[in-house]
């Protein structure tokens, strides 16, 4: 059914609203003014920011004067796109719209003049995020900031959360101080270990929030924080109900509260504005109110007697005229309130929780620092801390080698207090009209990201008392140009009455603002701007068919139609994308699908759960029943026998009959026992799935793409130690979601958050009757609301105790104000969705109707939210009929490949012809073996000392004095203890050597020819080698020796069976040698090796080139 | 093939030395010239000395040594490191700096540029150059005290280096005003860019969607010009390296090498090199040893104690033992989570998880006592010694693994070389610095000539190469925003004009590089790529008006594996094979609820033993919480009988209650536990007593009743098979009838008697167990904020809240009801029924998704909340919960 309920703007309101839009827009470009521009959806912002950044081009001395803060990496990038392209322009191309030629040219003339080439060189301009910013702040002033370079981002902070966690937890128990802290959260937490470690990690996440409260007032100060933050809550919601009651109907209540209470001789406090009187306000609200609504019955449990019927019907019309004054609203958040003050167990259950999280957080930057890595929490406090070294701001300037002088934030609705707490630190020093301005541009009706953080109170904060120093002017842009007439007004009906009449920064309340439209109408008559669409609960596939005709309509009407299908909660769109997929209608999914349940993924989890556990029994259970395996049930079982805890080793010894086992068995052996161990795990699991024939199986270019996301992820994953067993799926695969190939024309799908800032023909709403996913308590109740003139309450409440049925009033009244909070949130998630159309709107939702015939949505449902704006519309309509199918889906048959299949040999790629491999591969060094780190340091001086001894003249050659050679055992590590050792053998070695006629002769400067330590480079069976010959010599014979020294020694057995195996050992490499020296000369060539330390010297017969060949 | 510049070789030839800024460069030279004098026919020379500067410094001052000049002792680069490391962190600590280690680099750097420069710093210009200043002189002023010459600093190594004519620099980008200065004085020659004189080639431009589609297209690149000419050699540079390594190595190693990839090797053979490597940490050999070393100092983590246990370095240890012992690890934790908590469990690893694990935990104990006079050497020396006793590393290591290894034992080496006089190092400081070190040291395999080279730097190549790509090149990396040094004030870089100080520098030094890298290569490409994320990029606006490559041919193992087209065979197998007869069914009433909530999840449970690898954590695990609990219950009960008894005094009730959870402690807690554990479970004591108190006040609104039966063992026959079963509680009721209870201490589910397929069948079980004398049966959850009871009676109040039979239902038909129900369910386990047929949300909590592949549709049915109970709907079904009282 369409819903052509709206209200057109009248003309006059419309052109208003236009010539306050034009004056906007002229004052935004002000270079001398702080600004906070309001610009709702699609009226512009980014040409708006673009022409700002440009005037203030012409003003600045560089362009990294000016800093344009965005919301995403991509809005960053579009933002300089945008700014280039528009110097671009000036050079002649298109005018972009929205911008005037006369200031493109300014802008561009400035670059010219001052030489900046800022399209030669556009990472002048700073456009960026406000993490890449801390980013930059951090690494630049890494002392301020105190944290050192070399810290990275971690990818998987949760892991580090949860160490600390657990490290808490530890030694709050270990150590006596703590531990009554400790002993009172684990009885809350029903002594659940996982439980407490969980909550804690995920509040050492958010600690941006809690972590500077609790510092600026450790100790008792947080108590006292948090009571006088109850006591100005108190005070300010009876003050405001004091005043919204009558008089007359506060003095009726008064007299009802005596009336009732009679019989139980109870005597509450008058109705007043002070605290004192909350009691009296809790039992007015008692007794006016029900879960429901207005009370209607009253009987003795409202302390009426049963006879009491002038003392009845005096209430009721009491009631009544409360109810004709509208003053629900403010009786509930009366009845919600708090106690003044937290009870003591409350008191002490916050004070141990405080102690704990003060030392996780202590723990978590110990384990930043072992890790080396650092969440995105901790470089924002870096950011901040370098700005503000010693209390006092840093000069920027100086150490940044530029001046700050105007600052653009965009999305400004959904800034948190710690980046609010960043410009307050970028800005202090500013001064109005010091020619440094700030320009906030964001639309609070679209603050949607309370889940980051996000705070829309601060928008308002500063609308009206600005940041720091600086006040703001504020405008707001008044024309869509982006929806038509239709549709808009239709918007502006609705959510006007779905978003709240005013500012309230304690619920996050933001009123509507409505927006005139500035596109021509171009409907066609058979186009409705808005259809709704109801479905029987539970009846998805109903709503996904009807998807498909919204979408096959759309096309027929334009087959270019760029359309969009919008959910609240990724799940909502799985049966829909099938349906759609099925109808052979290309899909671009953003972030959607997660990959954890599509079948390739499931087969590389398994492959990789096996190769980093061999006794991981359902991952080889799984792999082997993976298409690559396939084996049968009765095949697995038959298996499972021969496991005792090693898979692989049961694999090996498996006897069952099977070609594709032993495929499976060929194909992992590399990675579990051969050359891949050494490789990083991403590029076993590769190896291994391609063996497996993975992509044989899995053909399909979206599945190949998955697969690649996968291993892409697991290649970046920065402890993959930690991806074991279960630990995998949330470790990796829960951020990871499939990413499909481009196509043209393809129907978007992505969550309404994704979709903020772009735009569709068609929207699509579906799923607005299925209810979000649950809360779940945090360990510390946490809300902390900005006071209007700076400063904030902190409200802090314990979680409870598990079997504590009496509900905390404060924790309760926080969670009632959070999800207030939350619901009004959803409200905008709603707007932004539904100004995405640019020409049509569809709402699809399935409302059940109840037993007594009413037809109400599921309380936490997207309709819940609009029911009050759509409710009578969506109730009149009848739902579709019944679609989905009776009986679950039925299982999709398996598949795997022949068991005969063999994998083939991949076309050979072309070889590269190599002068050289390195020493090891070329089999030039012996097998190693490892040498102590004395024997090592005995080698080199003895090897130097023999070269020195060479070079010196034969006749003053004598080892040098042992203090020397102490010095330089010093130098090569050798400790104390054991010098007198190495010495001695240095000694030896020497001392043998020169005793030794042979080693006389070898050290001897007569030879016709001598070298030591010769280096050399030369080909050898086809490969280039270097050498170092450690002494030739041509002797009198004219015969060339190579020998080589040894100083290894030998231990236990006999010396000449020690020299035999040295022999063996370094044989080829001496044959190699003599095989390079032949071209050194034709001389008859000898081969020796001389043991300095035996004194002994042992010749090798030199093959001949044929047979060295040979061998 | 590799060429040099003429004057370069000249240089040589003349037996000068060449200095190159890196070791890379320098290898390359040494190529370009062995193949300049193969091509020239020679098959043996003098190797040419080229070398890097730093390796340069390290000679003269040996050369100064033999020339008799007295010089102090020199340090050894990790005895600087280890000084740098001693003074940075002394200067750091009142700063409060996080991670002061990764501010050495920075200030060795940092000191290094203005030498180089011969800048003068002032310390009041900002926290980062005080700090510069004062490690600066805390460095030279422990060098004084110790009497050693710390040569990282050129300048203060001045007197003893000898630069002359015979010196030549090459390929320095940039080198310092001062540094220059003083080799040009000495008559050192630096070879200027041009000097090759080498004509520029067309520099080409290649555009890509992504920066793994980059790096297959330079692949393709790199595997055409090899066809043409196997003797060229190649350059990829690629700038953020870092990051992409895998999109390369995948792309190259399956272009150049498939043979290989398919063939199970590693990369030493490969064709190409990619520059940096792996922390020598991250090799798993390497870090198998470090893990070694941490649990015999007494420092592991539970972790990393299992990662240990499942190493392949540990050969010298039966596998299988290893991982039963890594199973008990992660069921039961460890406290402490070392070698001391593992010897004080070790008769319970040898009851449970086999002898042979608490053998395995005698020996490592045995192989890692160690004395230890506390030094360096010493510690490194047992070190070595542990891993040999340990079998570390294992036998058949590849070519990449020797070499790791050897790199090890040279960082262990190292270890020993920071021994100075009278200076001891403790165990803990000795573990960590081997850490530290093993995680600072990048390990690449060792190459010497390969065709590709893949590299981040963007230094001169020197030589001149067949091709060389360059990739990343959009709009804003090229030329990217200016780095400067973060210790130096960016005023005096900018003043100074260091390179990439200020944008106009940024700019001008990209286009030299593009200037440098079309004369130093036959053919030149550079590419850009739109990013990994969604965000648009644009090529850089240095790039415009360059012709576009010609792409050559594509070749990725992945995609030739699809394009394959093997037929594939659909199979379906609703059942697998039938419950052998006369074999014994396991599993109590748990069989029946997993074959309830899916046929294919009782087969997979009872039949392949499938279960979920625990997560090894801390705290007393919740199986045996879940025992205590039952135990503490039983104990309880068996002392009181009667609910009369239940009127007793409320203080003799929580002595009794106190008691009994005291008991069930102490029977079920591990005889020996770590410090930790008992104070857990003192906590787990106070727990038990409580929940008990609870259930008292609860049981006294009950009707009276006389508990008959406690943790009693049954026998129920269903479709001809016998179940074991054990009946938490039973209770006769006021009019002789019994009552059925089963504890719950998790969260309360759905529980359907009426059901085709039973949610929670085990309690249809107990009430046919229990006979024809049962008149309701109950889940009592009392772990939440209210008790609640799920379960049926033959009419209401049985139980507080306890639902009644609906109308038109009698309690014998009920039962009826139940015994062919339950029996179709033994039926289908004795029939081996295996169909992937989950009841609503039956998956949620399921860990078989993998094994049963479920498809993804079928999977969305079956997790569809019930929708009209909208956010009120009931947890999922979760059959792993601690309350399994059969087993
Ligand atoms: S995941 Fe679902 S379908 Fe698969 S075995 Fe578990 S319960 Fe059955």
């Amino acid at each position: 059914m369409s819903d052509s309920q709206a209200v057109t703007l009248g003309q006059n309101a419309a052109a208003a609203l236009g010539a306050e839009d034009e004056a906007a827009r002229g004052a935004a470009l002000s270079p001398q003014r702080s600004l906070l521009l309001q610009a709702p959806a699609g009226s512009g912002k980014t040409t708006v920011l673009t022409a700002r950044f440009l005037t203030l081009l012409t003003e600045v001395e560089a362009p990294e004067e000016i800093l344009a803060i965005t919301f995403t990496r991509k809005a960053a990038a579009e933002m300089r796109q945008r700014i280039l392209a528009a110097l671009q322009a000036a050079e002649g191309a298109r005018v972009p719209s929205g911008l005037s030629a006369e200031l493109l040219q300014r802008a561009r003339q400035r670059d010219q003049q001052c030489g900046w080439q800022l399209l030669r060189n556009p990472a002048r301009l700073r456009v960026e995020t406000i993490d890449a910013l801390n980013n930059r702040l951090a690494r630049l002033l890494p002392v301020s900031a105190r944290a050192a370079p070399g810290l990275a981002l971690a990818r998987h902070a949760t892991t580090l959360y949860r160490r600390a966690a657990a490290r808490t937890l530890e030694a709050a128990w270990l150590e006596q101080t703590s531990r009554p802290a400790a002993q009172l959260l684990f009885e809350r937490l029903d002594n659940n270990w996982r439980r407490l470690q969980g909550l804690l990690s995920d509040m050492l996440r958010h600690r941006s929030h809690w972590l500077p409260r609790m510092l600026e007032a450790s100790g008792t100060g947080l108590l006292a924080r948090v009571h006088e933050s109850l006591h100005s809550l108190l005070a300010d919601e009876l003050a405001s109900a004091f005043q919204a009651v009558p008089e007359p109907l506060r003095r009726e209540g008064e007299a009802l509260l005596t009336h009732v209470q009679r019989a139980s001789r109870q005597h509450l406090p008058r109705l007043t504005a002070g605290s004192e009187s909350l009691a009296s306000w809790r039992a007015l609200c008692a007794l006016a109110l029900t879960n429901e609504g207005w009370r209607r019955r009253l009987t003795s449990a409202e302390g009426f007697e049963r006879t009491d019927q002038p003392g009845k019907e005096r209430a009721r019309a009491w009631i009544e005229a409360m109810a004709e004054a509208g003053l629900e609203s403010t009786l509930r958040t009366l009845a919600a309130l708090p106690d003044e003050r937290l009870t003591a167990d409350e008191e002490a259950a916050l004070t141990a929780l405080a102690q704990l999280l003060m030392r996780a957080a202590a723990e978590l930057q110990l384990v930043f620092a072992e890790s080396g890595r650092v969440d995105y929490a901790y470089i924002a406090g870096a950011a901040r801390q370098s700005l503000s070294e010693r209390g006092a701001p840093t000069d920027l300037a100086l150490q940044l080698g530029t001046r700050l002088r105007h600052i653009l934030v965009d999305e400004f609705q959904d800034t948190s207090y710690e980046q609010f707490g960043l410009l307050q630190a970028l800005t202090v020093g500013w001064e109005p009209q010091d020619g440094r301005t700030l320009f906030l541009v964001g639309d609070p009706m679209q603050s949607i990201y309370q889940f980051r953080e996000a705070e829309v109170g601060l928008f308002l904060r500063a609308r009206a008392h600005g940041v720091g120093p600086l006040s703001l002017q504020p405008l707001a842009l008044r024309r869509n140009f982006r929806t038509e007439r239709a549709l808009l007004d239709w918007i502006n009906t609705r959510f006007a009455q779905l978003f709240p009449r005013r500012d309230d920064p304690r619920t996050a309340a933001i009123a509507y603002l409505a927006s005139a439209a500035a596109r021509a109408d171009s409907l066609g008559a058979e186009e409705q701007p808005v259809t709704l669409h109801r479905f029987q609960v539970g009846d998805r596939q109903a709503e996904a068919l009807r998807v498909l005709q919204i979408v096959r309509s759309a096309r027929e009407r334009n087959p270019h139609a760029s359309i969009a299908l919008l959910v609240a909660n990724r799940d909502h769109a799985t049966r829909i994308a099938a349906v759609l997929r099925e109808a052979q209608l290309p899909l671009r999914g953003v972030d959607l699908e997660p990959l954890r349940e599509r079948a390739v993924i499931r087969d590389l989890t398994a492959l990789t759960r096996a190769l980093q556990h061999r006794a991981d029994r359902s991952a080889w259970l799984a792999l082997l029943r993976a298409p690559w395996c396939g084996l049968t049930l009765a095949q697995l079982e038959g298996y499972c026998e021969a496991v005792q805890a090693d898979h692989f080793e049961a694999l090996q010894a498996c006897s069952i009959d099977n070609a594709a086992l032993a495929r499976v068995q060929a194909a992992l052996r590399p990675a579990l026992l051969g050359a891949e161990r050494a490789l990083p795990l991403w590029q076993r699991v590769e190896h291994c799935w391609l063996r497996l024939g993975g992509p044989a199986v899995h053909h399909s270019e979206s599945q190949r793409l998955d697969a690649r996301r996968f291993l892409d992820a697991l290649a970046l994953h920065e402890d993959p130690d930690a991806l074991v067993g279960e630990a995998l799926e949330p470790e990796l695969l829960d951020a990871l979601y499939s990413a499909a190939p481009p196509q043209p024309d393809a129907i978007d799908i992505m969550t309404m958050h994704a979709a903020k800032g772009l735009e569709w023909d068609v929207v699509i709403l579906p799923g607005l009757g299925r209810c979000s996913a649950r809360d779940t308590d945090p360990l510390l109740h946490w809300l902390e609301l900005p006071r209007p003139a700076g400063g904030t309450e902190l409200l802090l409440s314990p979680i409870r105790a598990s079997a504590d049925e009496a509900a905390a009033s404060l924790a309760t009244y926080i969670k009632r104000l959070r999800r207030e909070r939350r619901r009004l949130e959803r409200v905008r998630l709603l707007y932004v969705a539904a100004t995405r159309a640019r020409r049509q709107l569809h709402l699809l939702g399935a409302v059940p109707t109840r037993a007594d015939g009413s037809v109400r949505p599921l309380a936490g449902s997207a309709l819940h939210d609009l029911w009050p704006a759509l409710g009578a519309q969506f109730a009149a309509l009848q739902p579709a009929p019944l679609a989905s199918m009776q009986s679950p889906p039925a299982a999709a048959p398996l598949r795997r490949l022949p068991a005969t299949w063999q994998l083939p040999a991949p076309p050979p790629p072309p070889e590269p012809q190599r002068l050289s491999l390195p020493a090891g591969l070329a089999g030039l060094t012996p097998e190693y073996r490892w040498v102590g780190l004395t024997a090592r340091a005995v080698g080199t001086i003895v090897h130097a000392e023999l070269h020195r001894l060479a070079l010196a003249a034969g006749a003053v050659a004598a080892p040098r004095p042992p203090a020397h050679y102490a010095r330089w055992l010093a130098e090569l590590g050798v400790p104390d203890s054991a010098q007198r050792a190495a010495l001695a053998r240095i000694e030896q070695a020497l001392s043998r050597t020169l005793a030794d006629p042979r080693g006389r002769w070898l050290l001897s400067d007569t030879h016709p020819e001598a070298r030591s330590e010769w280096r050399l480079t030369g080909l050898h069976e086809g490969r280039v080698v270097n050498v170092v010959f450690d002494r030739m010599l041509l002797d009198a014979q004219g015969r060339r020796w190579i020998v080589d020294f040894k100083t290894s020694s030998h231990e236990g057995g006999s010396v000449e069976q020690f020299l035999q195996a040295e022999v063996e050992r370094h044989g080829p490499q001496l044959q190699r040698y003599a095989a390079l020296a032949r071209a050194l000369g034709p001389e008859p060539l000898r081969l020796a090796l001389y043991f300095p330390l035996l004194g002994e010297f042992r010749e090798l017969e030199p093959l001949s080139p044929g047979a060295a060949a040979a061998r | 093939m590799l060429e040099l510049p003429a004057a370069l070789l000249a240089h040589l030839t003349a037996a000068g030395s060449l200095v190159t800024p890196s070791r890379q460069r320098a290898a390359a030279l040494r190529l370009a010239h062995s193949a300049l004098m193969l091509a020239r026919g020679l098959t043996l020379w003098p190797s040419p000395d080229i070398l890097p500067w730093g390796a340069w410094v390290e000679r003269e001052l040996d050369q100064a040594r033999l020339r008799g000049q007295s010089l102090p002792r020199r340090l050894s680069g990790v005895e600087q490191w280890q000084l740098w490391r001693e003074v940075v962190l002394q200067c750091c600590a009142p700063l409060q700096v996080l991670a002061p280690e990764g501010l050495i680099d920075p200030v060795r750097r940092g000191l290094a540029v203005l030498e180089d420069e011969g800048l003068a710093l002032d310390s009041t210009a900002s926290p980062e150059a005080a700090l510069l200043l004062e490690a600066q002189a805390a460095y030279r002023s422990r060098c004084r005290e110790l009497g050693v010459l710390g040569s990282d600093s050129w300048v203060d190594c001045r007197e003893y280096l000898r630069p002359s004519a015979q010196l030549m620099l090459a390929g320095f980008t940039h080198l310092g005003a001062a540094r220059r200065r003083w080799l040009e004085q000495h008559g050192a020659l630096v070879l200027e860019e041009q000097a090759a004189g080498w004509p520029p080639c067309e520099l080409q431009v290649s555009a890509h969607a992504g920066p793994a589609e980059q790096a297959q297209a330079a692949a393709d690149w790199c595997a055409a010009h090899l066809g043409v000419d196997p003797g060229a050699r190649l350059l990829l540079v690629v700038p953020r390296l870092g990051q992409q390594r895998h999109h390369w190595l995948r792309a190259l190693s399956q272009r150049l090498d498939p043979q290989r990839v398919l063939g199970g090797g590693n990369d030493e053979r490969a064709p190409y090199v990619i520059e940096g490597g792996r922390a020598l940490a991250e090799h798993p050999l390497v870090s198998t040893a470090l893990d070694l070393i941490a649990l015999g100092a007494g420092r592991a983590e539970l972790e990393r104690l299992t990662a240990l246990l499942r190493s392949p370095y540990l050969t010298a240890w039966d596998l299988p033992a290893r991982l039963r012992l890594e199973l008990w690890l992660r069921e039961h934790g460890l406290d402490p989570p070392t070698l001391e908590g593992l010897t004080l469990q070790s008769s319970l690893i040898g009851a449970q998880a086999g002898i042979e694990s608490a053998l395995l935990v005698g020996a490592l104990q045995e192989a890692l006592r160690a004395p230890a006079p506390p030094t360096g050497g010493s510690w490194a020396e047992c070190f070595a010694q542990w891993l040999q006793l340990c079998g570390w590393p294992g036998e058949a290591l590849g070519s990449e693994e020797q070499q790791v290894r050897q790199r090890f034992d040279v960082l262990l080496g190292e270890l020993a070389a920071l021994d100075r006089p009278g200076q001891r190092l403790s165990l803990e400081q000795a573990v960590q610095l081997l850490q530290e070190r093993a995680q600072r040291e990048h390990f690449e395999p060792a190459s010497d000539d390969v065709a590709v080279t893949v590299t981040a730097s963007l230094d001169d190549p020197i030589v001149r190469y067949d091709g060389i790509w360059v990739a990343g090149l959009s709009a804003d990396a090229w030329p990217g925003p200016p780095q400067t040094d973060a210790l130096i004030p960016a005023g005096l870089q900018r003043h100074a004009a260091l390179p990439g100080s200020t944008p106009a520098l940024q700019l001008a030094q990209a286009q030299r590089l593009q200037g440098l890298w079309s004369r130093h290569a036959r053919s030149c490409v550079l590419s850009w790529d739109a990013g990994e994320e969604d965000v648009p990029a644009e090529p850089s606006a240095l790039l415009q008006g360059l012709a576009p490559v010609t792409p050559a041919a594509r070749f990725e193992l992945t995609d030739w594996l699809a394009a394959l087209h093997v037929p594939l065979q659909a199979w379906q197998e609703p059942r697998g094979i039938a419950w052998p007869p006369g074999r014994a069914l396991r599993g109590g009433s748990r069989l029946l609820e997993l074959q309830s909530l899916c046929p294919f999840r009782g087969y997979a449970e009872l039949h392949l033993g499938a279960r979920e690898l625990a997560a090894a954590e801390r705290g007393v695990a919740a199986r045996e919480r879940g025992r205590i609990l039952h135990r503490a219950l039983q104990l309880f009960w068996e002392a009181l009988r009667t609910s009369q008894a239940l009127l007793e005094g409320t203080a003799a009730l929580q002595e009794q209650a106190g008691r009994c959870a005291a008991q069930a402690v102490q029977e079920i807690a591990p005889r020996e536990a770590g410090r930790l554990t008992s104070l857990l479970l003192e906590r787990e004591r106070e727990r038990t007593g409580a929940l008990l108190l609870r259930l008292i006040e609860w049981e006294r609104s009950r009707e009276p009743f006389s508990a008959t039966a406690l943790e009693a063992p049954a026998h129920l026959v269903l479709a001809g098979h016998g179940l074991p079963l054990r009946l938490d509680r039973v209770d006769r009721l006021q009019d002789g009838r019994l009552l059925v209870i089963d504890y719950k201490s998790g969260k309360p589910q759905t529980f359907d008697a009426h059901g085709e397929r039973p949610t929670q069948p085990q309690l249809a079980a107990y009430a046919l167990a229990v006979g024809h004398e049962v008149a309701a049966v109950a889940m009592v959850y009392f772990g939440g904020p209210k008790i609640t009871v799920r379960g049926v009676a033959d009419r209401e109040a049985r139980l507080p809240r306890l639902a009644g039979l609906p109308a038109g239902l009698d309690w014998p038909t009920l039962q009826a009801q139940w015994r062919e129900r339950l029996g179709t369910l033994v039926q289908e386990i004795i029939d081996g029924h295996a169909a992937v047929a989950p009841q609503p949300r039956a998956c949620e909590h399921c860990h078989l998704h993998m094994l049963c592949r479920i498809d993804p549709l079928q999977l969305e049915a079956a997790g569809a909340q019930d929708e009209t109970q909208g956010e009120d709907a009931p947890e999922a079904p979760d059959p792993a919960n601690e309350d399994f009282a059969d087993e």
